[in-house]
């Protein structure tokens, strides 16, 4: 849980981009930016984490990865090295799912 | 219009992501009629099908699934390369398979697929779902939006298939898109987002009814101890349920055998007839009953959805070994046979985790192993208890299983570490909706898996059978005359071509404490590891494998050394032996089927077969040394 120092902040929770494998489960996020420098960070844009893409982290598997991923109608999970390449602002509003 | 056209079968291809439902609707289209090869090259399934279109005679090529046509997988590779008209040329029309609910994802490759120029419509699946799930599509407006024909089904209902056959007939009649869609993958989803906004009336919403299995299937603390369970009953059905049938047909083989032997004059011919014709048949249609039910089970699991869960459970034991989730069911199939193990890799989609999987499967202790084991811890193991109900019997042969899986997961974590460590796919994986197949898609998938290896592996199986009989057969040797039936055989193996290459390389085996008899048994083994009992037995004109086979080996004495053959030092080195050595033509088989090439099995066996040599020779030294 958060430190106590932490707590002691402004509440700003989108004030900035965080890994999206740093989300812990039921968190919901939009899509900032993706590391597209290599063909895996490609990919990730081809199954649909694009920017301003709605994303929630559904779960992460019994031992810590990979993370399951609800975006655009579907299911995808993606290991934590993987879900690092995606910056995301977390979001309190429910996406439209 | 299309008069000329009408002569020549239309070529039309079906592009979809893998889990869009294009095999369903591959086979609502074109029924069993499919033709399984693969691609000039790649280790890829080629598939086409013949179909009726009202009369119009059609190819239908089932292309590999893919996510998008900038390639990261051989599978997405052989799909561009056929658009772009490489491998026999382009089809003449397309149909985009898109799941309705994942309707984003699919526009996007939709617009990488439109900039080809080849007549393509929109073929919407699981618009049963979508409407479930709470969403609604306005089909029409897509479709002027689009500007190419799209079309809803439900395809394991049939829903829609006669009306997209409709459409299928007249590709020359299709609208194209009035503007050519961008190509950059920003500019892409842009321009997938403008056209949804007018025609996702609703999106569907998450579903429900999956939502609530996986809070069960992928409990922190339920879905490992469900995974346990779901493999567990796997591997024994694998095991028990073909077992009955494999007997039967064991039986049948022998029966058969016997009959020609009583029908046809003794002599060569029948020999041939019924000891390398029909026994090699027989070891080939004995894969059969393991394989349907593997591919059953699989299909099944994989179909449902279960399969990615399992995946996405185990995921990080494999990540250790440099593997991933979908290897774990490959390798757990090859406890009971590397064969049907090495065919469920194609659930793989990354070629190097596919390759690692494939080249380490054989580790795994397969059920042909078994009758070895059982018959030299049966013979030289003694049976004592070594803790209440455990006895030192059992707790070898667990060492035995250990031996060989740990080592596979080892040289797993060598191979991904240093020669096939470069061409790193990421790892992504749908988690679908739960779904219940219907029993004819679970039918066909299996039929076609089962012909594919009776075609494919089985025909160098049976052939490699026949050299292997011809090698124990001749060249004839004259019988002494008196000798008995049992004798005879001894004598006319002894003197025939695998017999006197036992011999020959009874200098290589002799630092692993083998002398020429074995060295026979291994080469028969060859044939599958099972026959070196049978071939030992023969050996030692033994009357029958169970008893009288145990006490000759158990009693042979080496006449230059006046010792035991079979002493502890022996026995221990040979069960190593076995717990490496790919002794297995079959899996050889399979394994050049699934990767296209010879290269990748001769690897096998070599590396297999230097670490079986250095295993037994250290066994054989630290045994020797220890019993003084």
């Amino acid at each position: 849980m958060a430190l106590p120092t932490e707590s002691l902040r402004p509440v700003l929770v989108s004030d900035a981009s965080v890994p999206l494998s740093s989300l812990a489960p039921g968190s919901r996020a939009t899509v900032t930016d993706v590391d597209a420098s290599t063909p895996e960070g490609r990919r990730l844009l081809e199954l649909g984490f694009l920017p301003e893409t709605d994303i929630r982290v559904v779960r992460r598997a019994p031992l810590g990865d990979p993370i399951a991923f609800y975006l655009r109608g579907g299911q995808i999970c993606l290991r934590r090295t993987e879900a690092a390449r995606i910056q995301v602002l977390t979001t309190d509003a429910d996406p439209e799912t | 219009m299309n008069t000329a056209a009408a002569t020549a079968p239309l070529r039309l291809g079906l592009v979809g992501s893998p889990n869009s439902g294009k095999t369903t609707l591959f086979n609502a289209l074109t029924g069993l009629r499919a033709k399984v090869g693969n691609y000039p090259g790649v280790t890829v399934e080629r598939r086409e099908g013949s179909a009726d279109f009202e009369g119009r005679r059609s190819v239908v090529i089932d292309l590999p699934g893919a996510y998008s046509l900038s390639p990261v997988s051989p599978d997405e590779e052989v799909v561009v390369r056929v658009l772009d008209g490489g491998l026999n040329g382009a089809p003449e029309a397309l149909a985009v398979v898109a799941d309705a609910c994942t309707l984003e994802r699919s526009l996007l490759m939709l617009a990488q697929v439109l900039r080809r120029g080849i007549p393509t419509c929109l073929v919407l699946t699981m618009t049963d779902e979508l409407l479930a799930r709470g969403g609604r599509l306005d089909i029409p407006r897509l479709e002027r939006a689009l500007g190419i024909p799209v079309i809803g089904v439900v395809g394991h209902r049939g829903i829609g298939i006669a009306k997209l056959k409709q459409l299928l007939a007249r590709p020359e009649d299709w609208s194209r898109p009035h503007l050519m869609p961008p190509d950059e993958i920003h500019a892409r989803a842009g321009w997938v987002e403008s056209i949804l906004e007018h025609v996702l009336i609703r999106h569907p919403g998450r579903s429900q009814k999956s939502d609530a299995v996986d809070r069960i299937v992928l409990h922190p603390v339920v879905g490992p101890l469900l995974f346990a369970a779901v493999m567990v009953a796997f591997f024994q059905l694998i095991f028990a349920w073909a077992q009955p049938a494999m007997d039967l047909i064991e039986v049948g083989v022998a029966r058969l055998g016997g009959l020609v032997h009583s029908q046809l004059p003794a002599g060569l011919w029948a020999d041939f007839l019924a000891d390398g014709l029909i026994a090699g048949v027989g070891s080939v249609i004995i894969f059969v009953p393991q394989i349907a039910l593997l591919f059953t089970l699989l299909y099944l699991l994989q179909d449902i959805g279960y399969m990615a869960r399992a995946a996405f459970v185990i995921d990080r034991v494999m990540a250790g070994v440099g593997l991933e989730g979908r290897a774990f069911v490959s390798l757990l199939s090859s406890y009971a046979c590397a064969v049907p193990g090495i065919m469920a890799t194609r659930t793989i989609p990354s070629p190097r985790h596919r390759l690692v999987t494939i080249l380490v499967a054989p580790l795994m202790t397969c059920s042909a192993r078994l009758p070895v084991y059982a018959l030299l811890i049966g013979a030289f193991v003694p049976a004592i208890s070594v803790a209440g109900p455990l006895g030192l019997q059992g707790l070898v042969l667990l060492a035995l299983y250990a031996a060989g899986s740990l080592t596979a997961l080892l040289v797993a974590s060598v191979l991904t570490r240093t020669l096939l460590q470069e061409d790193a796919m990421p790892f992504y994986m749908e988690l679908p909706p739960y779904r219940m197949p219907t029993a004819k898609l679970l039918a066909s998938q299996v039929w076609r898996s089962t012909w594919a290896f009776l075609r494919r592996a089985g025909t160098i199986i049976l052939a490699v059978s026949i050299v292997l009989w011809c090698l124990l057969t001749f060249p004839r040797a004259q019988v002494p005359a008196g000798a008995s039936a049992a004798e005879a055989g001894r004598y006319a193996l002894e003197h025939s071509l695998a017999g006197r290459a036992g011999h020959a390389i009874e200098p290589l085996i002799e630092p692993l404490g083998f002398d020429w008899k074995i060295g026979i048994g291994l080469i028969a083994s060859l044939a599958a590891r099972e026959v070196i009992v049978a071939t030992l037995a023969q050996i030692y004109a033994a009357s029958d494998q169970e008893t009288s086979l145990r006490a000759a080996v158990q009693n042979d004495i080496d006449p230059r050394t006046g010792k035991k053959v079979f002493d502890a030092a022996t026995v221990a080195s040979l069960l190593v032996f076995f717990v490496f050595a790919l002794q297995c033509m079959s899996t050889l088989a399979i394994m050049r089927r699934e990767t296209n090439s010879w290269r990748w099995p001769a690897f096998a066996f070599s590396y297999l077969l230097v670490l079986a040599y250095a295993a037994s020779f250290g066994t054989h030294r630290i045994v020797a040394h220890l019993l003084g």
